[in-house]
């Protein structure tokens, strides 16, 4: 029986302890928590206590994510699908947890050890960044992707501003807060395609925050710029606008062709623009016009 | 740089197909880089498509020219233009 059900995007996301230490999340999952029911969920997640020492040697690595040149997570492939290595951000090179994701990517396994949390030794299954490598294989196996962007929905019509770091996400999202939009989130978001319509999910971040969402509307490949300029982008182009900023593990030409076939059918139903702005009002005021000329 | 060679280096790219364009990314260390594609035009596209380790020029022109509309001098311009292009990108 799942100890405890999590509802991020609409997926269903079972824990199911296996251990004798009582499981917590992090503040941001809170709200994300939902109540037990006999439907199927999209990925069951066990977690076990301690990491066994045959699961502690990592064979040949096939992905490694990296961040300042030390690793965050490193995958290999295990004989009943992926292994993950996952390292502590705040201790280099310290393991922290594995993870085994089965070949169908119906069920996690991971393997962590017990933390101290409120006086009381604790699992936690989704410390970062386990908790969103699961949110992002749940994108390769459904019709979905998960992209640096904040989502926006101005009176219902949901807007993604994509970027890397640096490109304005946060300043968009804070623009758009003020002129009475509401923010989906400043940083990641999951798109998924429900029969024809695409829909944009935020999902937990370090901090407790409500589940969001949005019907996609428009997306906006933004970059800072003395003047606002708005130029509709389509095909090739507007693949090439959006595709850069996916979060993804492109080791695997299967998960590659997911993104890109998904991005390629999302672009012929949701507009994409390239926006160059400046940091004021006039570019919200630009965009509401530029639909209302559409309209 | 040597149409053999082209079509084995093939492998190194994922691509997709969006309208008349081909939408080529490049493979690094077995890693998709998203923020390098390369578009191919129509003609370009059904070259890329029909590249074999085998392909010569000569082979290649006479299936661009069973496949579009187009006289021999335009047919050997777009193959021209493909190579170059494609050297540019597998240099890049």
């Amino acid at each position: 029986m799942p100890e405890v059900r999590l509802s991020i995007a609409d997926f269903c996301i079972d824990l199911i302890n296996e251990s004798a230490y009582p499981l917590a999340l992090e503040e941001g999952y809170s709200s994300f928590i939902v109540g037990l029911n006999d439907s199927n969920a999209d990925v069951k997640v066990v977690v076990r206590a301690e990491i066994p020492a045959r699961l502690r040697e990592l064979g040949k690595t096939i992905y490694s994510a990296d961040f300042e040149g030390k690793p965050l997570w490193k995958i290999e492939k295990s004989e009943h699908g992926l292994r993950f290595h996952v390292f502590s951000p705040e201790a280099p090179f310290e393991l922290q947890q594995v993870a085994e994701l089965n070949t169908e990517m119906t069920t996690w396994t991971i393997y962590t050890e017990p933390q101290l949390v409120d006086g009381e030794n604790k699992l936690l299954p989704f410390l970062y960044p386990m908790g969103p490598l699961v949110m992002y294989y749940l994108t390769v196996k459904f019709d979905a992707i998960m992209i640096h962007g904040s989502g926006i929905s101005d009176g219902g019509k949901g807007k993604i501003f994509t970027g890397v770091s640096g490109k304005g996400k946060t300043t968009m999202a804070k623009l758009w807060f003020e002129a009475g939009a509401k923010v989906l989130n400043d940083d990641r978001l999951i798109v998924r395609k429900i029969g024809s319509e695409y829909i944009s999910h935020n999902t937990p971040m370090f901090y407790d925050d409500s589940p969001r969402s949005a019907p996609l509307q428009s997306i906006f490949s933004i970059h800072h710029a003395s003047e606002n300029t708005l130029n509709r982008v389509s095909g090739a182009q507007a693949l090439a606008a959006v595709s850069p900023n996916l979060i993804q593990h492109g080791y695997s030409s299967e998960i590659i062709s997911h993104h890109l076939n998904f991005v390629g059918e999302m672009i012929e139903h949701v507009s994409v623009f390239e926006l160059g702005f400046k940091p004021d009002q006039d570019v919200v005021r630009k965009i509401r016009a530029s639909e209302f000329n559409q309209a | 740089m040597e149409l053999e060679e082209i079509a084995r280096n093939r492998t190194n790219f994922a691509t997709k197909q969006v309208g008349n364009d081909l939408v080529l990314v490049p493979m690094k260390d077995n890693v998709a880089e998203m923020n390098t594609m390369f578009t191919l035009n129509e003609v370009a596209g059904f070259i890329w498509d029909n590249l074999t380790e085998d392909s010569s020029k000569e082979t290649l022109l006479a299936a661009i020219l069973s496949e579009f509309d187009i006289d021999e001098v335009t047919a050997v311009d777009d193959l021209n233009e493909f190579l170059a292009q494609i050297e540019n990108m597998m240099n890049a």
